[in-house]
Formats: C-alpha cells, structure tokens, sequence
C-alpha cells in the first residue's frame, strides 16, 4: 500500500506535524486570499472540509468559496462540505460550555476519516467568543486547552481571528496557544506558544490578581 | 580591551538584531519583564535613555529605585536620561518620522560620544494614540528604524500597552520588528519583514485605500 503524502501546504509554509493553527486577518478579503490553496486543495484531494461561521457572513463565505473553484452545492450535497453556524458549535444552547464543545469538536475531527475522508481541514471564526453570552470569557482557556486533542490526529485547525474586532490582549494570548500562525498572509511555526500545561497555570495565577483587583475597586 | 556587547534578559540572548519590540499589559509586567535589561545595564556602566509616557514618569523613576538602581545619581552623571515625548517623538506638537529618525540616530551616537559601551533606548509608544498630525505614520516609522539601527550594537525597545493599542495595528508592529517580547520572554521574530518589503506593502495598502474611495 502506497502511503499517501499528506503533506499539506498553503500561505507561503508548510505545516509539520502541528497542526493547531491560527490565522489573523484585517479582512473576509484578505482570509479567502490566504486560504483559498487550503479550501481548493483539500477539496481536490478529496479531504473533509468544516466550516464553523459567522451565520452573518454564511452566505458571502460560500460565495467565496466558490470563487475558488469550489462546487459548493455538489461538496454540500455530498457531505464534504459543512458549513454551520456558531449555534451549532461552540454557542450551542446560547453560551460556550467548553467541555461540551471539546468533546464535539473532536467528534468533527473524527468526522471526516469515519466517512472514509482522508482527514478533516476544520476552520471555525473566532468572533462568537466577542457575542455578549456566557462562557466566552473562557475562550483563551479553550483554545489551549484544544492542544491536548489537536495532536492526537492529522487533521487541520484554523482559528480565524478578525483583527478588526478582537482586542490586542485577547490577540496576543490567541497567539501564545497556538504551536503555528499566519500573521500578514504568512504561516509560521509559532516561538510565542507556550504548552498548555503552562499555559493553564498561567491563567489560573492571573484568577486571584483579577479577583483581588476587583475586590480593591 | 574587548569590550562586552551581549545583552541577556526577558529569557532570551540578544543576537545581532537590536530593535525589539515589547508587548505588556501593565507597567508591572513591563518593569517585572525588563528589570534585568534596566539594572544589567546600569551595573556595566552603560547608558540609558528612557523615553516615557509623561503621566508615568514619576513611577517610571520609583520602580527603578526598586529594582536597585541610584537613579538620583545615574541621572546627575548623565548616566541616565529620561526625555518626554513632546521632546522626542512630539517635538513641534506633530509626528515627523524624518526628524524623529535622525534624533534616534544622535540619541545612539551621543552616547557612545560620552564614551559609553552600549546605550540601552527604551520608549513607551504610546504617543502613537494621542490625536496629533503624523502619528498616523507610525509603522512607516517603525520600519525604517529597521535601516537606521543595524549600523549600531546599542539595543533599542519600544514598548506597547496591549490594553491601549488596536490588534490590527500590533500586528504590524510585531512584524515591523526583529525581535520580540510577547509574554516576557524574548524571541527572534519570524514574522519580521524587511523594511524594502514592508514600505511596498504601506504603498499597496495606501494605493488599495485610494481606488477604495474612488470607487465609492
């Protein structure tokens, strides 16, 4: 049996074998631009694509796509392409429950080599973590978090960050949780990344600093 | 006599790259991350110029004291030297990058003039946020430090208040510089871009932004 190459490259790098990645863009533009080789290529070599989406921008996001040379409606059809809404994801039940979303997350992973897909290329927007529900504050914590699972398989992450919208604290912590980025159109292996089990113990001693600081007010 | 040119601190060794860029979330974090850069420096006898926020001046000077550093003295020898902004980047109320470029350049020379080994340069931006004329040339700004500071050894950070900046704009901050400090640990940058690459790209972003508005 040939082993099959699944070497994956896009954004002007070549992903190794870590494959949590996360992508800052100023615009839907300029994240089509990036991606388009990730989105056509996985597609070409018959790779499950989930797209976890700004309902908002569904509609645009798919029209994109097939400005890459996607036929979307035969992809969708098929079960190759799915592209849900935050309410389906991570905001399920109206508030991020991370663990629950952990353990549907890995589920899509899982999705696409169960239907006989050699892997799944997972893109999800990060915005829903800015919508004024609970559980978003937990996003940091999640997303570090999602580095004890990421590994376990071949699959690709991208966590879409629009840098118009987050703040640059919430940036820069989204940069340290993730091992590969893409910063002005380019992806990298990440120097920033710290593990998770740091990370955690990072956040956990920024708890009590928060709390006292809001007892002082 | 050799003299010592290697700067460590922030978890990492500085290498032949010098224009850094620091990213801090507070002043504590900012004086907790380069304490080690501040005191080394002023125990090697080597010159600092610190180019604050006016506002944070006084604390500026308290948290040296703490980190053991004889500020009265370093500054009356000269040793030490704190400038506002309105001095430096601000001169003439506005932000002119050629004038600001040039006083980088005598900042650094003056220093080794006074016979200092190394002059440690480290400036608060956030003038960059005040509503004057030219600030909004800051990254232009920045990345043409990139040709001025490789002709000296002398280590030159900038330093930004994630809770004050816009994200999009420390992106480009991020790659407008070589090395960088994210998290208190110091790195070599690998998404710097050069500074030939980085002004054609201001130049495509500034030609975008033109038929943009024409075509509305």
């Amino acid at each position: 049996m040939a082993i099959e190459s699944r070497s994956v490259e896009f954004a002007g790098g070549s992903l190794g074998g870590q494959r949590h990645i996360c992508a800052f863009f100023n615009s839907a533009e300029e994240e089509h631009r990036v991606l388009r080789s990730f989105f056509k290529d996985g597609f070409d070599r018959g790779d499950k694509a989930f797209h976890l989406v700004d309902p908002k921008r569904r509609e645009e996001h798919l029209k994109r796509l097939a400005g890459a040379g996607i036929n979307v409606q035969e992809a969708m059809n098929r079960g190759q392409l799915e592209v849900r809404p935050w309410q389906d994801g991570p905001l399920r039940g109206g508030r991020l429950d991370q663990e629950t979303w952990m353990v549907s997350f890995e589920k899509v992973l899982q999705s696409g080599p169960a239907a006989g897909y050699a892997q799944t290329r997972f893109l999800a927007h990060m915005e829903w973590a800015l919508e004024d529900l609970p559980g978003v504050e937990d996003l940091i914590e999640f997303e570090t978090r999602v580095n004890y699972v990421v590994p376990k398989y071949d699959d690709i992450v991208i966590c879409a960050y629009d840098l118009s919208k987050f703040s640059a604290s919430v940036v820069m912590d989204a940069l340290r949780t993730h091992p590969v980025v893409i910063i002005g159109g380019i992806l990298q292996e990440n120097p920033f990344f710290i593990p998770p089990d740091q990370f955690l113990l990072e956040i956990k001693e920024r708890r009590p600093a928060r709390k006292s600081a809001g007892a002082a007010n | 006599m050799a003299v010592n040119h290697s700067v460590q601190f922030a978890g990492g060794n500085l290498g032949g790259h010098r224009h850094i860029c620091a990213f801090f979330n507070s002043i504590d974090e900012e004086h907790r991350v380069l304490r080690s850069f501040f005191k080394d420096g002023f125990d090697r006898g080597e010159k600092a110029t610190h180019i604050v926020d006016p506002e944070q001046r006084e604390e500026h000077l308290k948290r040296l004291a703490e980190a053991g550093i004889n500020v009265q003295q370093a500054m009356s020898t000269g040793q030490l030297e704190l400038r506002p902004w309105r001095e430096t980047y601000l001169r003439g109320d506005r932000f002119d990058q050629d004038a600001t470029l040039a006083l980088i350049e005598e900042i650094l020379q003056s220093g080794a003039a006074a016979g200092y080994a190394l002059t440690r340069l480290v400036a608060h931006m956030e003038w960059a946020l005040l509503n004057k004329p030219g600030v909004n040339n800051l990254v232009e700004y920045e990345t043409r430090l990139n040709y001025v500071l490789p002709k000296y050894n002398d280590a030159v950070i900038c330093t930004y208040d994630l809770t004050k900046f816009p994200a999009s704009l420390v992106m480009d901050i991020m790659r407008t510089h070589p090395v960088v400090i994210i998290g208190g640990i110091l790195q070599e940058n690998p998404f710097y871009v050069p500074p030939d690459q980085f002004l054609r790209e201001i130049r495509e972003r500034q030609s975008d932004r033109k038929s943009a508005a024409t075509a509305n």
